[in-house]
């Protein structure tokens, strides 16, 4: 597929010397995001099957922890071979996917019958586990899984130490680095922007569970001290914070704008005043780094994750239990209003004709 | 701004970008936002991050029925909070985002109000009523608001009020209802709604908004599907309305995303939809008489072949689209 436009922006860059040839090349034609959401769903549902047949048909796997770790390093590393070897074609890879992930749900069930005593050495088991088929398995949907597989691993491992709130913060650190440098690595885009989103999604997802509290968490934290359980609360929100502040710091400079700008100072001084009157809901400060990635990089896709994502965290916030409703609604309304000064105060240090910075880089 | 990005990454990928240049390349491409977008884009989020989250503040205030504080002042809060959103409202006009927001905020005030008085004065009335009251009493406002979200939001809570009044009211007139005539109910409404935003999105520009229609696909989809399922798995031998219903679904969501209004997003939606009908077919089928091996296999496998031949069918309608 090329068209008049794939052309003309081809003749652009190569007038800066920015491209590599005379002509452009045929771009492959990728499926849209929804496209391939839909096929690793019909690819979990296939392995659902998969595994139904060996834990009927081949029950002695299942009943040994060696057979099912062989078997399941077995199927994983067949995936990654039909991956590579079938790269493109439909049938090949959906039978990859789901053969994949009847294999990861074969070798976990070993790994969890290794580590029954030991909970978090178990879930670090299942995030190394993960974070290596991300590098051996080159189809981008099941990078996704396993990268958010991997990091939902470490915050059950986390959480496993009695350190559960640190867990949101790592991740959402990993996927702003990533994002951050998504230009930078542009060349290992196939590997950068699958983990990118794994991360997400698994920030997105470990924010809503912490809401949720114990039950979902092995019941670990019914073992934690009440210092150490604040302790990690703490780390965890200054984290969280940094990482916004940093994320936003980094924009700005991106965008040419130095410390000593005036909308760059105003710009950190509203992110500390939204991540300190945010600090008892930090996944909203979470939310709005991905909102605000999403959009430096011009990727809708994140940016409308990063949306669902501040919704769903309020909307699971009203049920928290940890806190009351009236402190929830004072957060909530401190945070609102910080936001909108924040928008009031950048209108006058930043007018709508643009002349607020020492211009564009 | 954004139609060259993914062209760009994928040129970098295959080696024709020059080495860590990728950045350049989209600024000289437009693809990355300049400075007037940048302005755009963060007055809206913090427009609308702030006034939802005060909204949200105002919910929970109210929620939570603080006894301290007397009904006068309860009273007077919530109406000074409306009374203010509908200033602003009025203050910055209807075109303007801030008015808009203003409205949202107002809306949802409105809740606020009326859950205040039931709570308050203890009624009797039940919680669907609630919802049924705030929906009536937004719609002027929706109606004049033109704004996507505002529509949506009376959708939810028509969606919750039905949800509600089954919880209610399980029998009506000795016939017993159950969830499969709350799904019923549920599926008729939002393919109403569905229907008239495609329909008034041809002659209104505003409501040309793809997620929101999207959301209402999905909620519409997802509830046929489900109506499919208990139909599939029903022990009761006889007739079902969702044998007809659900394939006659199936055509109008390909004759009204294929050929009228071209959406990938639904058709992925609905091959999902189909895939998982047949497995939950071939598994009442072959898994009916206990669990057999080869029954799983064959199901897993007829699930990868038609969600791969799905997705092969997307990816050439999406070619033909493109040309």
């Amino acid at each position: 597929m090329r068209t008049a436009s794939t052309e003309q922006l081809w003749d652009r860059l190569s007038a800066e010397g920015l491209v590599i040839g005379e002509k452009a090349p045929t771009a492959e034609g990728h499926s849209p995001w929804f496209v391939r959401v839909m096929l690793g769903f019909a690819g979990w549902v296939g392995a659902f099957f998969l595994f139904g047949f060996v834990a009927v048909s081949l029950r002695f796997i299942l009943e040994n922890r060696t057979a099912s770790l062989l078997a399941g390093a077995a199927a994983c590393a067949a995936a990654a071979f039909i991956f590579r070897a079938l790269r493109g074609k439909e049938f090949a890879v959906q039978f990859g996917l789901a053969v994949s992930f009847a294999g990861q749900g074969l070798f976990i069930s070993g790994l969890t019958d290794i580590f029954r005593e030991e909970i978090g050495l178990g879930c670090l088991a299942i995030m190394v586990f993960e974070a290596v088929l991300v590098a051996a398995v080159s189809n981008q949907i099941h990078r996704v899984v396993s990268s958010c597989a991997s990091a939902i691993s470490l915050s059950f491992a986390l959480s496993a130490y009695d350190i559960p709130h640190l867990a949101p913060p790592l991740i959402t650190a990993g996927f702003a680095a990533l994002w951050l440098k998504e230009l930078n690595w542009a060349d290992r885009g196939l590997l950068v922007r699958p983990v990118g989103y794994g991360f997400v999604v698994a920030a997105i997802c470990v924010n809503g569970i912490l809401l949720m509290g114990e039950p979902l968490w092995s019941g670990v934290f019914e073992q934690s001290s009440p210092v150490f359980g604040r302790l990690s609360w703490w780390s965890g929100v200054i984290l969280n914070s940094a990482v916004f502040i940093f994320t936003v710091s980094r924009l700005l400079r991106r965008e040419g704008l130095g410390m000593n700008d005036r909308t760059t100072q105003v710009s950190l001084v509203a992110a500390v005043a939204i991540a300190i009157s945010s600090f008892k809901a930090p996944g909203i400060t979470t939310g709005l780094i991905i909102v605000l990635l999403g959009y430096a990089n011009a990727n809708r896709l994140l940016t409308g994750l990063g949306i669902l994502g501040l919704i769903g965290y309020l909307s699971l916030y009203y049920y928290q239990l940890e806190t009351t409703l009236l402190v929830k609604s004072a957060v909530l309304a401190a945070t609102g209003i910080v936001l909108l000064i924040a928008r009031f105060v950048l209108s006058r240090v930043w007018p709508a004709n643009g002349q607020g910075g020492d211009g564009y880089a | 701004m954004k139609s060259h990005r993914n062209l760009i990454l994928q040129w970098a990928e295959q080696g024709h970008l020059a080495a860590g240049r990728a950045e350049e390349a989209m600024r000289v491409s437009g693809a990355l936002p300049d400075r007037g977008d940048w302005h755009r884009f963060i007055d809206r989020l913090l427009l609308w991050s702030g006034t939802v989250s005060v909204a949200a503040g105002g919910i929970f205030f109210f929620a939570y029925n603080w006894q301290e504080m007397g009904d006068f002042a309860r009273f007077g809060l919530v109406e000074l909070l409306i009374a203010v959103a509908v200033v602003c409202c009025l203050r910055f006009g209807m075109d303007n985002p801030a008015g808009k927001a203003s409205l949202l905020a107002a809306s949802v005030f409105a809740g606020a109000l009326l859950a205040l008085f039931g709570q308050t004065y203890q009624t009797g009335a039940d919680t669907f009523d609630l919802f049924v009251t705030w929906a009536v009493a937004i719609l002027p406002w929706t109606a004049v608001g033109r704004l996507p979200v505002l529509w949506i939001l009376l959708t939810g809570l028509v969606n919750i009020a039905i949800t509600l009044y089954f919880h209610a009211f399980p029998s009506l007139f000795g016939l017993l209802f159950g969830t499969e005539e709350q799904l019923w109910l549920l599926f008729g409404f939002n393919s109403f709604a569905l229907l008239l935003w495609e329909f008034f999105s041809r002659h209104v520009v505003w409501l040309r908004e793809r997620w929101a229609v999207r959301l209402l696909g999905l909620a519409d989809g997802g509830l046929v599907t489900a109506l499919a399922l208990m139909a599939i798995f029903d022990d009761n031998v006889g007739f079902n309305a969702a044998f007809i219903v659900y394939p006659l679904w199936l055509a109008a969501i390909y004759v009204s995303y294929r050929r009228i209004v071209f959406d990938l997003f639904m058709l992925a939606g609905a091959v999902l939809s189909v895939v998982i009908v047949v497995a939950a077919i071939l598994g009442r089928v072959l898994l009916e008489g206990g669990d057999s091996g080869i029954a799983y296999l064959f199901i897993g496998l007829a699930v990868i072949g038609l969600s791969a031949l799905g997705g092969l069918w997307l990816k050439k309608i999406s070619r033909e689209e493109g040309r």
